[in-house]
């Protein structure tokens, strides 16, 4: 990690590498950069391999749900309302006759959407927070501490459930009110990281250099806490995807006939004695993203934590 | 060390001001008018003159910052006001028959989650790499990557629904209470199990438990003397958070197995706009958090005389 960062620093005094610069750049790198590092480590983990391919399938299906998807996933049969699966219907289809495998493929774009979208949200916000105050320190840093105090003594479900019920169901308003809840931690963590990352002798000699706070800020504080953003990101989407299916599941979450999980959850567990099946496939699928999210974070966790280094 | 908890009180009683605030415009931007005033079924039978009355009797005719000190006058004397969804109910009436139903729930699942959850870390580090260490993390992976309301649906349809074992709704019998606090417990057993196991695991490796190998103490006397004592400390650390989320798992549980408790009065009253009650539930949640993150950090410097109070 030292090694690359060194380097980027004597290019940032002027500008191009010369020859015998980035010769030796990339000697090093190859030797041990912090992501071919991390990426070699992560490659060993199988469990986290398992987790990214089942999330690759998840986002494969989200980008051609309209191809892969048998149904379409609003189209209602009241012929067939409440099947048990069957070869027609792989999972049954539901109250309104819609077919529930279309809808869970349909259901991973909803997912998958609020999930990276909210922790967009939630990363700029806690970088460009956290930095401000880990970087500056005094008041700013007193401010924006104290604001995140607060947000943290919040009960967070609570709290999201108290915003759904004042701004109202839907795909927009529950993607501001989960990054409003969310962002406290990343800037926290942004900010504990700039603490220590700002003392080390490779920032006292860009700012030496005169190289201004922005360029610091942006060009060798923040690639240094990727890793850490990169794993907290890791464990935010899938909680995003959770709070999305329990608020959804509680009613407050996403407007039917939006395909959520969460919704089909509901739907599934006001008959769950008669028609398993329509709890029974979203739970499942639902379970098995946790999991695959569970698998890779630890493994992205491992692999990019400096502590953990071996 | 009382200087820091006097600090960390005043401190917590700043926050939960603010909380208050907010949750308290955020329930009055709420649409639609609490009391079903403006319902049109009953804007019929609502003369004027009633209309009036009913405004003035819960102060909803004055602007609503006068509103939050009159609430905040009565809140500071003890009086939670009226509860807008239970007519003629006071708040702490209610709370008083909800709590002890919830209380009783989470101390339960809570005391066995921590216990069962530290054994279970103990011993799959101490049979680390064994099969008896592959099964607990098994069972602790599910735990994390199940949401609740996903296990609770499972848990009904297996010992409900098709072995008939323990009814599917209620409080107050043993059978009724089984699976609730199986919900609630498994998944701050699993977040338990693998931080002590982690944390038992970065112990042994240390000089010190070498060195009590090398002396030739026994096994055993190694691990309870040497490893546990001084593993068993991070783990206090996310006993806080984890206790707060399961606030958030009795929302789920409450609802699904319709137990007559406090996190389901929260949702009955956010659907209500019963902001007496939105009021009350949150100062109370926020309290909890805020009094249980302080609780750890004290006993953390307690057990730890390595840390020091700033």
């Amino acid at each position: 990690m030292d090694s690359t960062t060194s380097t980027q620093d004597s290019r940032a005094a002027d500008g191009a590498p010369t020859a015998a610069e980035t010769d030796l750049n990339l000697k090093l790198r190859r030797q041990s950069s912090l992501w071919s590092d991390a990426f070699r480590r992560l490659r060993r983990n199988k469990a986290s391999l398992v987790g990214l391919a089942i999330i690759l399938i998840f986002v494969l299906m989200a980008i051609f749900a309209d191809v892969i998807a048998p149904y379409d996933p609003y189209k209602t049969d009241f012929a067939a309302v409440r099947q048990p699966p069957s070869v027609q219907h792989l999972m049954g289809t539901d109250k309104q006759g819609r077919d529930i495998l279309s809808r869970i493929i349909h259901g991973a774009r909803v997912s998958l959407a609020i999930g990276f979208a909210s922790q967009v949200l939630v990363a700029t916000i806690g970088i460009f927070l956290g930095s401000l105050a880990g970087y500056y320190g005094g008041w700013v840093d007193t401010v924006i501490m104290r604001v995140t105090d607060i947000f943290y003594a919040f009960p967070t479900f609570l709290f999201l459930i108290i915003l759904m019920a004042a701004f109202g169901r839907g795909f927009v308003n529950l993607l501001f009110a989960l990054a409003f809840t969310a962002w406290v931690g990343l800037a926290r963590l942004v900010r504990g990281q700039m603490l220590q990352l700002k003392q080390r002798e490779f920032i006292e000699s860009s700012r030496s250099l005169g190289a201004s706070d922005a360029r610091i800020i942006v060009r060798h504080l923040i690639p240094n806490l990727l890793g850490a953003v990169i794993v907290a990101f890791s464990f935010g989407v899938p909680g995003a995807i959770l709070a999305e299916t329990g608020l959804s599941f509680l009613g407050i979450g996403l407007v039917p006939p939006t395909p959520s999980w969460g919704i089909m959850l509901n739907d599934g567990f006001a008959v769950l004695r008669s028609y398993p099946h329509m709890a029974l496939f979203p739970g499942l699928v639902l379970a098995l993203t946790q999991l695959a999210f569970l698998f890779l974070g630890d493994g992205l966790r491992d692999a990019l934590d400096p502590r953990m280094k071996r | 060390m009382w200087q820091y908890i006097v600090r960390r009180v005043l401190q917590a009683i700043f926050t939960l001001f603010v909380l208050s605030l907010i949750t308290f415009f955020v329930a009055k931007v709420t649409p639609g008018s609490p009391l079903g005033l403006d319902d049109p079924e009953n804007a019929a039978k609502i003369t004027p003159a009633m209309r009036k009355q009913l405004l003035e009797q819960y102060d909803l005719d004055k602007p609503v910052p006068v509103q939050y000190v009159l609430w905040f006058t009565k809140f500071i004397r003890g009086d939670l006001g009226l509860s807008l969804t239970y007519r003629n109910e006071h708040v702490q009436d209610i709370l008083a028959r909800t709590w002890p139903i919830s209380a009783q729930l989470g101390l339960i699942a809570a005391l066995l989650a921590i216990s069962l959850g530290t054994l279970l870390g103990i011993v799959a580090a101490v049979y680390r790499n064994t099969f008896i260490d592959y099964a607990s993390m098994f069972i602790a992976v599910i735990g994390v990557a199940v949401p609740s309301f996903v296990l609770a649906i499972g848990l009904i349809l297996l010992f409900s629904l098709t072995l008939h074992w323990f009814p599917v709704t209620g409080w107050g019998t043993p059978e009724r209470m089984v699976m609730p606090i199986l919900v609630l417990m498994l998944g701050p057993l699993a977040t338990t199990a693998r931080f002590t196991r982690a944390s038992m695991l970065e112990v042994i490796k240390q000089d010190y438990v070498r060195t009590a190998r090398a002396k030739g103490l026994l096994e055993r006397v190694v691990i309870l003397r040497h490893v546990l004592k001084n593993a068993l400390i991070p783990v206090i650390t996310v006993a806080g958070p984890t206790l707060a989320g399961m606030l958030t798992g009795s929302v789920f549980v409450e609802q699904i197995f319709t137990i007559p408790g406090v996190a389901n009065a929260f949702v009955g009253a956010i659907g209500g706009r019963d902001y007496p009650m939105i009021m009350a539930q949150t100062i109370i949640f926020g309290g909890l958090v805020i009094f249980m993150n302080l609780a750890v950090d004290v006993a953390y410097g307690i057990i730890d005389p390595r840390i020091r109070y700033s």
